[in-house]
C-alpha cells in the first residue's frame, strides 16, 4: 500500500504498546496470506498426493460445488438449527440460575456444590446415555450440545453477576429501590454487556461440540457431511466442511461483537481505553 | 416524642463486627455513640482512619445493622435502607448505562408510578450542578468531579429527609473540591436539608459543619463535639475570609492536635 512517508510509522515491538487499526488489519492479513501461501505451496509441491492434501484453491472450489450442486445449505441450516435451539434452551436455563447465584450468596451456596462438579464431566461421555434415553434423533444431539455449555454458562453468568459493584446496589437501595428493582434494574442491567460477551464465547464452545454431536448416526448437518466425505476419502470435502464451520463461527462471533457495540453505546469508550 | 422532619437522632449506638469475614475475632467498631442534628443542620464526622465514621454513616443509611442503640430520622427508626436517607459514596456510583439526566431521574423514576412528571425537578438540579449541557452524556464521558456532581444531584432530586455523604470530595483536586463544597452548601441551605458527612479534611469540616463529631480511635467514641459558630453564616461565603478569622486558626490547630494524639494512640495500640 502506498501512503505518504510522513505517516508511515514502523511497527515496534514493546510491551502493551497499542497497535493502530491499519496496522492491525495489515498484520492480520499478512498472517493469513502467509498461512494460505504455505498451504498452497506445500500442497502443490508434491509432498503428498493431492487427493489426501488438496491446496486451498481446490477446497474453495469444492465448497462452491457443495453449495451449488449438492444442497450443502440444507446441512448448514440443520447444524445452525441444532446449535441455535440447544443454546437457547441452555441460556434460558442458565440465566435465572446464574443471576440468582451471582446476586445472592445463599443461592450460590446451595447450587454451587451441585453445578461445579458437572463442569468437569465431558459432555461426549453422556452420548451413550443420551442415545439410550432419547434415541438417535435430533433431541439427543440438542441435548448433547445443551450439556456441553450449560454448566459453564451457569458459572460464567454467576461469576459475572457477582462482580457488579456493591456501591451501585447500595446506591439504588438508598434511593428507595425494592429488591426486585435492584435485581432487574441494577444487577441484571449492569451485567448485560458481559452476558452478551459470555454468549459469544460460549457459542464458540457449542460450535466445537457440533461435530461430535453430528458424527453419531446423523444424516444431515455439516458434521454428517464430513463423515460421509471421509468414507469416500474426499479430503477436499472434509476440509471444505471444516472451513465452513470456521466461517460460520467467525460470522457468529462478529454478529455478537456488533450486538455488543450497537446495544451498549456507553460501554464503547471504556473498551477502547482498556 | 414529636420529631420534626429531617431530624436525626443517634442514641447510644454500638457496632460489633463479627470477625468471620476478615479472619479476626469479633471487634467493637463503635462504642455507644450519640449524635443529634436538627433540620437543615450539617453534621460532620471527623477522626483518624478506622475509627468507625463510615460504619456510623452506613448504619444511618440502613446499609449496616445496628448492634446496640437506635437511630431515628424524622422520628422513624432506621431498620434498613430507604429513600428518606440518600447516600453519596466516595467512589463513583453513576449507573454507566444511564445518561446524566437518567441518572439524576433514577430515584424519581423508581419511586413514582407516573413517569415523566418529574422533569421539572431533574431540570432544576441539572441546572444547579451545572451539568445541563451534559444531560445526554454517559458517565464515562465525564470527569471525576462531574460524576460526583451527578451522584449528589441524583441523591438531592430524590428529596431525602437527610443527605449522607462519605468523603464525597475525597477523590477531587483542591479547586474542584472547594467548588463542590460551596455548591452543596448552597443547595442544602436553600432546601433546608439535613446533611451528615464524613471527611478527613479539617478545613472542609470547619467550612461545612454546623456540628463536628470528633471520633477517638477504636472502638470509636465521640471524643468531642465541636460547633464552629464564629463568623455566623458569613463564614460560608468566602473561604479566604473564613481562614482570616482568628478563631478559625485556633479551632484548626486544636483539631490537628487531637488528630495527632489519636494517631499516636492508634500506633501504640497496633504496635
Ligand atoms: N465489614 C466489616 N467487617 C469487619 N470489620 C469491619 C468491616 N467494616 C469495617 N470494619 C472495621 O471497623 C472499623 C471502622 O471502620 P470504618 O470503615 O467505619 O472506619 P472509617 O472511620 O470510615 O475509616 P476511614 O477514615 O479510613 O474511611 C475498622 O477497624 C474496620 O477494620
Ligand atoms: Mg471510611
Amino acid at each position: 500500500m502506498l501512503r505518504p512517508p510522513t505517516r508511515t510509522k514502523p511497527v515496534r515491538i514493546a510491551f502493551q504498546r497499542p497497535v493502530s487499526v491499519t496496522q492491525r488489519i495489515l498484520l492480520g492479513t499478512a498472517a493469513w496470506v502467509m498461512f494460505l501461501g504455505l498451504w498452497q505451496y506445500a500442497a502443490t509441491a508434491d509432498l503428498a498426493p493431492q487427493r489426501l492434501f488438496p491446496p486451498p484453491t481446490q477446497v474453495i472450489a469444492t465448497l462452491e460445488t457443495l453449495f451449488l450442486e449438492q444442497g450443502f445449505h440444507a446441512d448448514v441450516l440443520a447444524s445452525l438449527r441444532r446449535v441455535g435451539i440447544s443454546f437457547l434452551v441452555a441460556f434460558a436455563f442458565a440465566l435465572p440460575l446464574g443471576v440468582l447465584m451471582g446476586a445472592f450468596p445463599v443461592v450460590a451456596a446451595f447450587f454451587n456444590p451441585l453445578v461445579s462438579p458437572f463442569r468437569y464431566l465431558p459432555a461426549p461421555a453422556f452420548i451413550p446415555l443420551l442415545l439410550m434415553w432419547l434415541g438417535a434423533g435430533d433431541t439427543q444431539k440438542i441435548a448433547l450440545l445443551f450439556l456441553g455449555v450449560v454448566w459453564f454458562l451457569v458459572t460464567l453468568i454467576a461469576d459475572h453477576v457477582r462482580s457488579v459493584r456493591m456501591e451501585l446496589i447500595e446506591t439504588a437501595l438508598t434511593l428507595g429501590a425494592s429488591t426486585r428493582q435492584v435485581l432487574i434494574g441494577v444487577v441484571f442491567r449492569a451485567s448485560l454487556p458481559g452476558l452478551v460477551d459470555i454468549t459469544r464465547q460460549m457459542l464458540a464452545v457449542s460450535w466445537t461440540y457440533l461435530i461430535i454431536a453430528e458424527i453419531v448416526a446423523t444424516t444431515d448437518g455439516i458434521g454428517a457431511m464430513i463423515m460421509r466425505a471421509r468414507r469416500f476419502v474426499r479430503v477436499d470435502e472434509v476440509m471444505a466442511g471444516i472451513v465452513m464451520i470456521g466461517i460460520l463461527g467467525l460470522l457468529l462471533d462478529l454478529l455478537f461483537r456488533f450486538l455488543h457495540w450497537a446495544l451498549f453505546p456507553y460501554a464503547r469508550q471504556r473498551s477502547r481505553k482498556l | 416524642m414529636s420529631a420534626e422532619f429531617g431530624e436525626l437522632h443517634v442514641e447510644s449506638v454500638s457496632k460489633r463486627y463479627s470477625g468471620n469475614r476478615r479472619n479476626a475475632p469479633p471487634r467493637l467498631a463503635l462504642d455507644s455513640v450519640s449524635f443529634d442534628l436538627s433540620r437543615g443542620g450539617v453534621g460532620v464526622l471527623l477522626g483518624p482512619s478506622g475509627c468507625g465514621k463510615s460504619t456510623l454513616l452506613r448504619m444511618v443509611a440502613g446499609l449496616e445493622t445496628i448492634s446496640e442503640g437506635r437511630i431515628t430520622v424524622s422520628g422513624r427508626e432506621v431498620t434498613g435502607p430507604g429513600r428518606d436517607r440518600g447516600m453519596v459514596f466516595q467512589t463513583y456510583t453513576s449507573f454507566p448505562w444511564l445518561t446524566v439526566e437518567e441518572n439524576v431521574a433514577y430515584g424519581l423514576r423508581i419511586n413514582s408510578s407516573a413517569t415523566g412528571r418529574h422533569g421539572g425537578v431533574v431540570d432544576y438540579f441539572l441546572e444547579r450542578i451545572g451539568l445541563a449541557p451534559f444531560r445526554k452524556a454517559y458517565p464515562d464521558e465525564l470527569s471525576g468531579g462531574m460524576r460526583q456532581r451527578v451522584a449528589i444531584a441524583r441523591a438531592l432530586a430524590n428529596q431525602p429527609d437527610i443527605l449522607l455523604m462519605d468523603e464525597p470530595f475525597g477523590a477531587l483536586d483542591p479547586e474542584t473540591r472547594w467548588q463542590m463544597q460551596e455548591l452543596v452548601l448552597g443547595i442544602v441551605h436553600k432546601e433546608r436539608m439535613t446533611v451528615l458527612m464524613v471527611t478527613h479534611d479539617i478545613e472542609e469540616a470547619i467550612f461545612m459543619g454546623d456540628r463536628i463529631a470528633f471520633f477517638s480511635h477504636g472502638p470509636g467514641r465521640v471524643r468531642e463535639l465541636i460547633e464552629p459558630t464564629f463568623g455566623g453564616d458569613e463564614r460560608r461565603l468566602d473561604k479566604a475570609a473564613l481562614k482570616a478569622i482568628p478563631d478559625y486558626g485556633v479551632m484548626e490547630s486544636r483539631i490537628l492536635q487531637m488528630m495527632r494524639e489519636e494517631g499516636a494512640a492508634a500506633r501504640a495500640q497496633t504496635a
